[in-house]
């Protein structure tokens, strides 16, 4: 797709060429002029043109000439087109292959040639947006969402196959030493209930004491100390000497001491023939496990946990996932829309519109009722959005087909914005809500007279140059040309609020906005003067006054006023 | 094409996300952090804590009770081994060895087996001790203070002593069982006398009564052991009087012999053996006999002479005031007097 961003004349923004032979840039291929021979510079797939009139006038025939011949367009034209290149609006022509964002229709007019010298200013900001626009969505939003569907999968896996076991044993197997104590905090390590399991040659017993008690019961012997977790299956040992000594000569003879299995110091004590299980409950700070290993001094040793709350790592790649489709979502919507379209819907809620013909092709309030002009607004950046709509509407092979009734609206445009006799400033400003209250006064009051010279007109019957017309001048030498161009175009537009289809410049459906007057099969049923706004403000964007001759005005109008 | 600013920042962006993506696939299928034992546990064993659980202590004690009961009812002194020691195992052997002689066992013999409150030692040396204050029986014994101890750490808990309370005695608050008691020592210098001098003390209170140098520092109003032993020195000395014979009561501290608990407000809990001879002779060529069962039983079968010599064996529990508390005196909480021994002696 290319942009022809202001294929106006370039003195006379406001104005209009009468020849209407300005800039095209919608056919194919097979356009009047067109060196169909002649492939089109910006690559296949080039979009239906669309022309974008920044000060709402251009000229467009039917002859499409730009495809193939960029440095021809400009030329064979009036030569006061203007065709930017949308990537930096500055010999954008002399880069074959250049705008991407651009120019998806092959044999389309791509413009990449026109000169970017005709003063207008050009839309680099739009394309880039375009450009930006697209790789947000086509390829940053993919791989973001490619990461979410990535995030998704590990998380599955986290949740089934890679879920972390409740169950941990580890071991350990220790030599030369006839006690294995384990240190305080080894046997809650995991969980409090830790079940133990030695094996050893002899008699082997396990006790849990306090540490100062299995220090005085080794009495000064070696003993092979677990000190924690090498990894979740190998316990860390170490060799250490008990400090508590009971001396020799303080034991008496005849009292020998107690077996270890009869101790008063133990809080529990299990004993085994070659091996023994202990589920000791670590109910005491400080209390460990004291292991007797029958004087083999060799053992292996096991202690297993089974964890009350096992780690989820799933949960955050869960987390993640709702991330990344929320980011992909917003990064292939809100992120795409270029800011600056807030940006100019706040600062100018009544921009200047421009209009463009797409040949049929409708972005706003397209429908099966509106074959009319397009109306696009330079705030609104969008233009990927609208281009591309344009461009399928333009590969429906209908552009040219369109053309004669393209360069006769556009040339009734001209004829409209020029007569700007009623000061309502169309054609080079947006009408103020002060102006178009002032317009609706003068409407209402040439209507009063019109009424009381004609002494009760029947509605019927009332001539069209008497009703409010599209232009407001019922009496231009153009009327019946228009007329003529309008019925050719199919706009059966009436010149007169009788029954039937309403003037253009009436309300016409737009999402978000209603008429209020619940009527919703019928959207020109709420009829608003033409002079009070400007006929072509866009729906949606532009406050669209809705009021009746009175000046009284709906919430809708004050909702976008505000 | 040229790459405009924010296309090069978004695919940046990318990247980066990406990589961020990659390096959190690192924490997959993993157990997650390996747990290291904290510090804090290491260091609160070296901290004070109970030697017993509350478990433990009624485990110990129920079998030594037990083992003491089931020596006084089949009267075999074997079944003392490794559950009595000290001037208990003296006593209770005696006791034994009377009941041998006269058929019954002591009522002092036996325990109860519920308690009152138990004070469960916190130190991590040896030897330990334990105290267990039982509940007055039906038969009306009075309550007892058991002494447990625990010499070193290859030998079990053992009873070391037992004293009967005196009636109204009142004791210091001790720790909490789980908390547990520090155990005093016979050096403590933070009371009004340290517990090696106070037991020396009342030994000489006891040989010698008021004259006794520091008889003041005791409070002789609830000294029932005093007043018992006066009672009864006068009983014989009217009969020593008759025959023309002599009496002497001699009073002797052992080394070692006993334990010191300390209490909640500073004040120690010292039981105590103080062994005792008492000596009498009868003139004009009279013989001395044995003055009770008990003197009879130990005396056996001996040959009868001019004098007589009975040992005994005698448990004192008292208390031992801090230092800061002005004007209390020690105060003897309970004893046991158990004759060990009679033979006869030539006068």
């Amino acid at each position: 797709m290319f942009d022809v961003a202001g294929a106006s004349g370039p003195t006379s923004p406001g104005g209009s060429p009468q020849d209407h032979d300005g800039p095209v840039a919608d056919d194919g291929p097979a356009s009047g002029q067109l060196d169909a021979g002649r492939p089109a510079r910006y690559g296949a797939g080039v979009d239906a043109p669309t022309i974008v009139l920044a000060s709402g006038l251009a000229s467009v025939d039917g002859r499409g000439a730009a495809a193939g011949s960029p440095s021809d367009d400009a030329t064979a034209t009036d030569g006061e087109a203007t065709a930017v290149d949308a990537d930096e609006g500055a010999a954008a022509g002399d880069e074959p292959g250049g705008s991407p964002v651009t120019g998806d229709h092959p044999g389309t007019a791509d413009g990449a040639g026109h000169d970017a010298k005709t003063g207008e200013e050009p839309l680099p900001r739009a394309a880039h947006d375009a450009r930006r626009a697209k790789v947000l969505r086509f390829v940053v939003a993919p791989v973001i969402l490619l990461l979410a569907a990535l995030s998704g999968v590990l998380g599955a896996l986290n949740a089934t196959v890679w879920k972390p076991s409740p169950n941990v044993e580890a071991t350990a197997t220790v030599t030369g030493a006839p006690y294995l104590l384990a240190d305080p905090g080894v046997l809650d390590l995991v969980s409090d209930k830790p079940t133990v399991t030695v094996s050893g040659s002899g008699r082997v017993c396990a006790a849990v004491a306090s540490a100062a008690d299995a220090q005085g019961w080794m009495n000064g012997a070696e003993y092979a100390r677990v000190t924690g977790l090498d990894d979740w299956s190998t316990l860390s040992t170490a060799t250490a000497r008990s400090t508590v000594r009971v001396d020799e000569a303080d034991i008496p003879k005849d009292d020998p001491a107690v077996d270890f299995s009869d101790s008063d110091m133990w809080r529990s004590v299990e004993c085994g023939s070659g091996s023994v299980t202990v589920k000791p409950e670590v109910s005491g700070i400080g209390d460990t496990l004291l292991v007797s290993l029958g004087g083999s001094g060799s053992a292996k040793v096991t202690i297993g946990w089974v964890r009350s709350q096992v780690p989820d790592f799933a949960m955050p790649f869960w987390f993640m996932t709702v991330l990344l489709l929320v980011l992909s979502v917003m990064t292939a919507t809100l992120f795409a829309a270029p800011p600056r379209r807030k940006r100019a819907d706040a600062e100018s809620p009544e921009p200047t519109p421009v209009r463009a013909w797409t040949g049929g092709a409708g972005t706003h309030g397209d429908g099966p009722d509106h074959d009319g002009p397009v109306i696009l607004e330079p705030a609104r950046r969008n233009i990927v959005e609208e281009t591309q709509a344009m461009a399928a509407a333009g590969t429906a092979g209908n552009a040219a087909a369109d053309s004669a009734s393209l360069a006769d609206y556009l040339r009734r445009v001209t004829e409209e914005t020029d007569d700007d006799e009623d000061g309502d400033g169309i054609g080079g400003r947006p009408m103020t809500r002060r102006e178009r209250r002032m317009a609706a006064k003068k409407a209402g009051r040439r209507a009063k007279r019109t009424a009381k010279r004609d002494q009760e007109p029947p509605a019927d019957d009332a001539p069209a140059t008497d009703a409010p017309s599209l232009d407001g001048h019922a009496d231009d030498a153009d009327a019946a040309e228009r007329t003529a161009s309008r019925d050719t175009a199919g706009d059966q537009r009436p010149t007169a609020p009788a029954p039937g289809p309403q003037p253009i410049d009436a309300k016409p459906e737009r999402p978000g906005v209603g008429d209020n007057d619940g009527d919703e099969d019928n959207p020109f049923s709420s009829y608003t003067p033409p002079t009070v706004d400007a006929p072509w403000g866009l729906p949606g964007t532009l406050a669209w006054h809705d009021g009746d001759a009175k000046g009284n005005e709906d919430d809708t109008d004050k909702e976008a006023d505000e | 094409m040229t790459m405009t600013t924010a296309t090069t920042r978004t695919l940046k962006r990318a990247v980066a996300l990406l990589a961020v993506c990659a390096m959190t696939t690192t924490l997959a299928a993993c157990e997650g952090m390996v747990p290291k034992t904290s510090t804090t546990a290491k260091q609160e064993t070296t901290t004070q804590q109970a030697d017993l659980t509350v478990d433990q202590e009624a485990a110990i004690r129920g079998r030594i009770i037990k083992a003491v009961n089931e020596a006084g009812e089949a009267k075999d002194a074997s079944k003392l081994d490794g559950q009595v020691t000290g001037p208990q195992l003296d006593i209770t052997n005696a006791q034994i060895a009377i009941a041998g002689k006269t058929g019954n066992i002591d009522q002092r013999s036996e325990f109860p087996e519920t308690t009152d409150q138990i004070v469960i030692p916190r130190t991590t040396g040896w030897p330990r001790m334990g105290l267990a204050m039982t509940t007055a029986t039906t038969d009306g014994a009075t309550p007892r203070l058991m002494a447990f101890t625990q010499t070193d750490a290859l030998h079990n808990y053992r009873l070391w002593g037992s004293v009967r309370l005196f009636q109204g005695a009142e004791l210091p608050s001790f720790a909490v069982p789980t908390t547990g008691s520090s155990v005093g020592t016979m050096d403590d210098g933070n009371l009004i006398a340290t517990p090696k001098d106070a037991i020396a003390w009342y030994a000489d209170v006891l040989k010698n009564g008021d004259k006794a140098e520091h008889a003041d520092s005791f409070d002789a109003d609830n000294d029932y052991l005093r007043k018992e032993l006066d009672s009864l020195t006068d009983i014989v000395q009217k009969g020593v009087e008759q025959n023309k014979g002599t009496q002497e009561q001699d009073w002797t501290v052992p080394d070692g012999q006993a334990r010191v608990m300390r209490a909640e407000d500073g004040s120690d809990l010292v039981i105590a053996r103080i062994d005792s001879t008492w000596t009498r002779t009868a003139g004009e060529e009279r013989q001395s006999l044995p003055a009770s069962d008990t003197e009879r039983a130990l005396f056996g079968d001996a040959q009868a002479t001019s004098g007589i010599r009975v040992t005994y064996v005698n448990l004192i529990a008292m208390v031992i005031p801090n230092k800061e508390a002005k004007g209390k005196k020690i105060t003897i909480v309970g004893a046991e007097r158990q004759p060990v021994k009679a033979e006869p002696v030539q006068s």
